[in-house]
């Protein structure tokens, strides 16, 4: 399952999809920072997350 | 799947948001949307302001002078963002209609009685709505205001606007 969450923030909750089996996470906020720091985590609990800063009304969501 | 997390009721435009994703997925795909609607106790976000008045329930129900008394928009960024969503007032119909213009159905609604985010942190139970129905003798539409937080799971159909056919 390919799982895709809007105003992620930290990703979280794609962390926990992964655990229970997503075959692909991809994450986007409108804040960086809180992007960045749910990067840090993911390098260093090894989580495969893809976090793209974003604004859904404003931008098309990255497609792939 | 996609997740929209106590997301949609800060975006100005649901509809647009909600047919952007409805773009990206696959027919048959799920879409779970939670958030906290502007009519329930603190749909206003007033708790995220630092002062005493953000404390209480359903203030964002009190007229717009009241309210910009208690908690002026230029005190602080949360104050503002307050105010933002004021103008924005998510509600269960604004938002069901929404879903409907973006083509997806409805496939499962829980209301939760606490609000997510803060049941998981304090590690509560789920308590759904329908609980207090035998205890409050009240009309379905006034329960509402009772729920902090709802979820909706939507489906994109597998048939484009099949669910528009029979409903």
């Amino acid at each position: 399952m390919r799982v895709i969450a809007v105003g992620c923030a930290e990703a979280g909750v794609l962390a926990a999809f992964l655990l229970t089996g997503a075959s692909e996470a991809v994450g986007t906020d409108i804040k960086q920072l809180r992007l960045e720091s749910g990067q840090t985590v993911a390098l260093t609990l090894q989580f495969s997350l893809r976090l793209v800063p974003q604004d859904i009304l404003r931008q098309e969501i990255p497609s792939g | 799947m996609a997740i929209f997390g106590d997301v949609i009721e800060h975006l100005e435009d649901t509809e647009l948001a909600l047919s952007r994703i409805e773009s990206l997925l696959q027919p048959g795909g799920f879409l779970l949307v939670v958030f906290p609607p502007y009519p329930s106790p603190c749909g206003g976000y007033q708790p995220i302001s630092r002062s005493f008045w953000g404390k209480v329930p359903y203030l964002h129900s009190f007229p717009e002078k009241t309210f910009s008394w208690l908690l002026p928009s230029e005190a602080s960024q949360e104050n503002s963002e307050v105010f933002r969503l004021r103008t924005i007032r998510l509600s269960y119909q604004n938002f069901l209609r929404a879903v409907r213009q973006a083509g997806l159905g409805l496939k499962a609604e829980p209301h939760s009685l606490l609000w997510l985010a803060l049941r998981y942190r304090l590690g509560l139970p789920f308590v759904p709505l329908v609980f207090l129905a035998p205890f409050v003798r009240l009309r379905a539409g006034l329960l509402l205001i009772f729920c902090a937080e709802v979820g909706y799971l939507l489906q994109k159909p597998f048939i484009p606007n099949s669910h528009r056919l029979y409903s």
